[in-house]
């Protein structure tokens, strides 16, 4: 597994943010709300989230769009949406740079800004990226460079409590015993991540504690 | 308005719920049931290949154009495939004027991501001279009737189109560095494995997408968020699109014969 | 293209169409015999197709093929006027007409240009006149056409569709609307010309500067003996030319109206035979 770190509140005017790296890819995200909501937008019922991603260069094009609304998905059925109608939650992404793992490292960015902010969510979740080499080994967060070496490269988000599969997405061809492989794999690492949440954020009230 | 529509309108949810108590949906499926599903092609005569494919009452149309354009210099030996779905403001009530939204754009993402890693078409069949000409297919899906899987319909009609698809020879000659096409439009695209199929359930709040190849392998799983499913219910879905793979491969088999045998 | 587009995949910077690369033969407007090319008399309008009720979403909705001409057509409402327009005692009309991209021989961008907004505009203009508006204050009513492909006729082929899909949308019009197009080439006229027509008679007027020209018309052929909706006309028509033109293009539009008529009133018997069987 590639090295996880990450820094919360690291943006002082947004109600929570993290900067999350795995490996050489990072991301910064950053949460704003429950808050006022755009006209057009308000649900009577719940809460609207947005999710804006942008790429470290360039503009944002069909992919990252389409990524937003992977994300948007993936994190809409978390957060209690249902406690706060008529507003939103904002949650900008921003690549700081990229390495091949834009989506897992977004998602857990994602999470740990939302834990940061203390929006209410059903259980945290977490998002890890293997491959398979031709070999048929499996790579555990691999570098842009062994995804492109391999056969198929799979994210699976998780969910905190029961490791269940919150979203998957794949690319490249996998046998239905690989791609549970692949499954179990990324299950076994999603605990090491969610260990990795607990120390962050003890971190964070630890020092919280010591101010008071 | 019939009690039953206000009902609908009213009180979605248990509209909904008491049709699922009883394992059936309002049009009266099962919960396991698919729609029936047809496909045409060479439906349009200004496109190189082409096809319509309705599944239920969605209705899809995908066109090939072909275009000639210089190979990019990082891969110079091969051809392009630009995948992009159109949803008409005809086709739905929800669907608005204006650039695509977030589910054509989804759409057209998956398409290249399944076309890309399923390796139907070798992009390399599309170089008719290595870092000079290749062919570009504009593979348009426009949906006419939106009435949900609209992943399913587009991926199918994408594929027939292909299998459509009739390129002129090109010949090309080096020294006057003059490009000619001839006049009848003879060559067949060489798609090797054929047809991937997806199968999309989507239940109110969740979506689940899974791609397979003739051959069994998955080849694109896309459930983009939704509710929290377990693994084995994904085996479940994998099982169900299995059964499926085989007839929609069967029927595009059939469609196309009988092509052959018109034509 | 001006910017690029970051909403659909992009393809390689430059392509061409392969059509340029090939050996273009000297054409003529007639076919071998002195003929049309598709072997049809001069004033003989090109075969039609038309079904109802094609998209099961809207509230109307119609399919229409002359010869390869294919379009579709939806209509929504009428229903709320979008928020932040002003009050209006009439209906307002909202015409869009879309091109799929794969329509035309060379692929046109998915992204609107000039020619379907000026459609989007006549047909408009069109259906303004045929909808009795009073009867729906302070709404709307929406009428989407995508052109599937294009062979000639187009404006006049979006017109028909959208009157029947106004029709099967239960929408009160004053007549059913009805689109026909005639071309005059070395001054014989021809109904209904196609793509390949009207390519050759615009290149022969912008190079030779003879006379020559198209007109496309709709119009009500039963309200008030006749109402002429819309009028384009294009290239240089002679006063005397274009009456008698009128006179065919009034011809054509009675039959194609009869022939949609015979449509609607299909329709309509079939859904009462399918509510019987249902009901027994």
């Amino acid at each position: 597994m590639s090295k996880h770190a990450c820094e919360l509140n690291f943006l002082s005017r947004s109600d929570g943010s993290a900067l999350y790296s795995i490996g050489n890819t990072v991301a910064l995200a950053s949460v704003n709300g429950p808050g006022e909501v755009k006209k057009f937008n308000r649900l009577y019922n719940r809460a609207y989230l947005e999710v804006s991603y942008s790429p470290s260069t360039g503009q944002s094009m069909i992919g990252e769009r389409a990524l937003e609304s992977v994300i948007t998905r993936t994190v809409e059925q978390v957060i209690l949406v249902h406690l706060h109608p008529r507003t939103a939650v904002n949650v900008t992404i921003q690549e700081m740079q990229s390495d091949g793992l834009e989506l897992s490292t977004s998602v857990n960015a994602a999470c740990l800004s939302l834990l940061d902010a203390g929006v209410q969510m059903k259980s945290t979740f977490a998002a890890v990226t293997c491959c398979l080499t031709p070999s048929s080994t499996i790579l555990i967060e691999p570098t842009a460079a062994e995804m492109k070496e391999s056969v198929a490269v799979a994210t699976f988000v998780l969910d905190g409590q029961a490791l269940n599969v919150l979203s998957a997405h794949q690319e490249g061809c996998l046998n239905a015993e690989n791609f549970n492989a692949c499954l179990k794999a990324c299950q076994t690492a999603a605990k090491d991540v969610f260990n990795f949440y607990r120390q962050a954020l003890e971190k964070k009230y630890h020092t919280c504690n010591e101010i008071s | 308005m019939t009690s039953l529509e206000t009902w609908k309108t009213f009180e979605p949810e248990s509209y909904y719920k008491s049709f699922l108590e009883k394992n059936k949906r309002p049009d009266g499926r099962g919960l396991m049931k698919v729609r029936p599903i047809t496909i045409k092609i060479g439906t349009v005569t200004t496109a190189e290949g082409s096809s319509t494919v309705r599944v239920g009452h969605t209705t899809v149309m995908c066109g090939i154009k072909a275009e000639i354009a210089t190979p990019a210099l990082r891969n110079p030996d091969e051809g392009f495939i630009v995948p992009n779905v159109e949803l008409y403001p005809c086709s739905s009530p929800k669907i608005k004027m204006g650039p695509p939204g977030e589910k054509a754009m989804g759409t057209s993402q998956f398409l290249k991501n399944v076309l890309h890693s399923s390796g139907v078409l070798d992009l390399k069949d599309l170089c008719i001279v290595p870092n000079k000409l290749a062919w570009c297919l504009y593979c348009d899906v426009a949906c006419i009737n939106y009435d949900g899987n609209l992943y399913d319909a587009a991926l199918t009609a994408i594929m027939a189109a292909l299998q459509n698809v009739r390129l002129p020879v090109v010949s090309y000659d080096a020294e006057n560095d003059k490009t000619s096409v001839a006049s009848e439009r003879t060559l067949p695209l060489m798609i090797k494995l054929m047809d991937p199929t997806a199968e999309d359930e989507s239940q109110g709040s969740g979506e689940v997408v899974v791609v397979l190849l003739e051959n069994g392998s998955l080849c694109t799983t896309h459930k983009p968020g939704g509710q929290l499913i377990l693994p084995n219910i994904l085996d479940d879905f994998v099982k169900l699109a299995k059964k499926r793979v085989k007839v929609v491969n069967n029927l595009i088999d059939r469609v196309l014969t009988e092509r052959m045998d018109t034509s | 293209m001006g910017s690029r587009d970051t909403r659909r995949i992009m393809g390689p910077e430059k392509s061409i169409p392969y059509s340029l690369l090939q050996t273009q033969e000297k054409s003529s407007f007639l076919g071998e015999d002195s003929s049309r090319r598709d072997a049809r008399s001069a004033v003989d309008p090109r075969k039609y197709f038309m079904s109802l009720g094609v998209i099961s979403q809207a509230k109307g909705s119609s399919y229409l093929e002359v010869g390869n001409t294919k379009v579709c057509c939806g209509v929504y409402g009428p229903m709320d006027v979008q928020r932040g327009s002003d009050f209006n005692m009439s209906c307002k009309v909202l015409c869009e007409v879309k091109m799929a991209p794969f329509s035309c021989l060379v692929r046109r961008s998915p992204q609107p240009d000039k020619q379907q907004k000026e459609m989007s505009r006549q047909l408009k203009d069109a259906l303004e006149t045929v909808i009795i508006l009073d009867k729906f204050p302070k709404s709307q009513i929406d009428v989407y056409v995508t052109v599937i492909e294009d062979d000639g006729g187009l404006l006049a082929a979006c017109i028909t569709a959208a009157g029947l899909a106004l029709c099967h949308a239960n929408i009160d019009v004053y007549d059913l609307v009805i689109g026909a197009t005639v071309l005059w080439h070395n001054g014989i006229l021809y109904a209904d010309p196609t793509h390949y027509e009207e390519e050759y008679e615009g290149r022969e007027i912008r190079s030779s500067g003879s006379e020559g020209g198209q007109l496309t018309v709709g119009m009500m052929p039963k309200y008030a003996n006749g109402q002429v909706t819309l009028l384009v006309q294009g290239g240089q028509v002679s006063a005397d030319n274009l009456c008698e033109g009128l006179e065919v293009v009034v011809e054509i539009c009675q039959r194609i109206y009869n022939l949609s008529r015979k449509t609607l009133v299909e329709y309509v018997e079939q859904s009462l035979e399918e509510n019987e069987d249902n009901a027994s």
